[in-house]
């Protein structure tokens, strides 16, 4: 009697390890310990900036993210998402690098203004589609898309830079600046690009 | 005992201990196994064990949609950090007695309908406000102000001049809210622990923290700080060109 006791122990103990376990399964949901911010950490910033964009693309970038696994066969994660987000890239000038106005004679002047470059690479979320997402034995976690929409980025300016972004930016900024001079009375503007960046404000 | 109990009792001696042990050892083994398998990945340990795989797929397309001159000049830009949910709760007021007072047809403040609102947008989006879970998102945003030169050209009617007096008047435009930018974060950057939203419920969040936000930079005083900034600018530049009385207009 005695002896089927213990085995009646051991087998209680057993089954009650595996259910936890197998309930630990079922819940699938573990995680990251709850730590509130500090608050000092949060907070809200004002800077001045001048800052010329000049062109725009804009790329629709279809992303799906996917996590699947299984043991002996039996699938016990599932996790799938496939959507759309539009990438806005601005680029133009950044005039903080500085720019310099030089009066030739009554009318005419040289600027020149830093090189065009990449202002803004920037997810539009206003603009997201969702098309599916799946989630068996797991849940699908916000900084999962965004690393994969952050490569997509890399991809992006490369592309934009490729054909010709930064030149239509350069063109477009000159034009802006000519014609808004022109009626201040200024007729003939020179417009020069450099790649001095090494004071801010006006020069 | 009965003679039917005396019968169960002889059939389970039948099947000897040590075989009943090993199966109980075996089936507890592989429950183990499964749940390792299962659960250890999520810790990013994968023990490429036999029988069991894992799998992912993060894969992106881009596809140009559009391309636009811009004619933009941008003096001012406020960055906010913010807590969602915690910081949009309105003061003095519990979200759940709120939602719960909507849902019954009560007539609601201002404030009520706020916590409401942001009650019914974590339903949605699966996070529990007000219970012991404290899922947060801290959610970075700039905003800049500027002008917009292709809604407000810059044309004879915006300027006017006298050289003889070297004097410059200039109507300036509206200034506005330019551009609106959730920080995109990334698990490199992003400190805090990360919530389980897919992109459409963030979609709904971010929709929900721009109109807070733009009614918030808007009360800071965005738009007055970014005409000062272009009289600034403005004033320096037209002096080096020349003028010596510079003077705005709205």
């Amino acid at each position: 009697m005695r002896r089927n006791q213990f085995f009646r122990g051991i087998i209680l103990f057993f089954l009650c390890i595996t259910l936890s376990l197998g309930l630990s399964v079922v819940s699938c949901s573990i995680k990251a310990p709850s730590i509130l911010p500090d608050k000092e950490r949060i907070s809200r910033h004002i800077s001045s900036i001048l800052e010329l964009p000049s062109y725009e693309y804009v790329y629709r970038d279809i992303v799906y993210i996917a996590e699947q696994a299984s043991f002996l066969g039996i699938k016990h994660r599932d996790t799938q998402l496939l959507f759309a987000v539009d990438v806005r890239l601005q680029a133009g000038i950044d005039l903080r690098r500085g720019f310099s106005v030089e009066t030739i004679s009554a009318g005419q002047v040289n600027i020149t203004l830093p090189s065009p470059e990449i202002l803004l690479i920037d997810a539009d979320e206003s603009s997201i589609h969702q098309y599916f997402k799946r989630e068996f034995g797991g849940e699908i976690n916000r900084l999962d898309y965004y690393d994969e929409i952050s490569r997509s980025k890399e991809r992006i300016q490369a592309d934009a830079v490729s054909r010709g972004v930064l030149v239509q930016a350069g063109e477009n900024a000159a034009s802006i600046i000519t014609s808004s001079l022109k009626q201040a009375g200024i007729s003939k503007v020179n417009i020069v690009f450099s790649n001095d960046t090494s004071r801010d404000g006006i020069r | 005992m009965s003679d039917q109990k005396r019968r169960k009792h002889r059939k389970i001696r039948i099947v000897p201990l040590w075989i009943r042990i090993s199966g109980i050892l075996l089936i507890t083994a592989v429950l183990l196994l499964f749940v390792t398998t299962a659960l250890l990945p999520r810790f990013g340990i994968d023990l490429n064990l036999p029988f069991s795989s894992h799998t992912r797929i993060s894969e992106s397309e881009i596809l140009l949609k559009e391309l636009r001159p811009l004619f933009l000049l941008q003096t001012v830009e406020y960055t906010y950090k913010n807590v969602f949910p915690y910081d949009f709760i309105p003061p003095h007021v519990d979200p759940l007695t709120a939602y719960r007072r909507l849902v019954q047809g009560s007539e609601l403040s201002s404030q009520e309908k706020e916590a409401a609102e942001l009650y019914r947008l974590c339903m949605e989006t699966g996070i529990r406000l007000g219970g012991y879970d404290y899922t947060f998102i801290v959610i970075t945003t700039r905003i800049k102000g500027g002008f917009d030169f292709n809604e407000s050209p810059v044309n004879s009617e915006s300027v006017s001049t006298n050289p003889g007096m070297k004097s410059i008047s200039i109507t300036l435009p509206q200034p506005k809210i330019t551009e609106f930018i959730i920080q995109d974060e990334t698990s490199s950057q992003y400190g805090y622990p990360d919530i389980e939203v897919d992109a459409e419920q963030w979609r709904k969040i971010s929709k929900f923290v721009e109109q807070k936000i733009r009614t918030q930079v808007i009360n800071d005083g965005i738009l007055e700080k970014t005409e000062q900034n272009i009289r600034e600018v403005l004033s320096k530049v037209l002096q080096e060109t020349g003028w010596k009385y510079i003077s705005f207009n709205q």
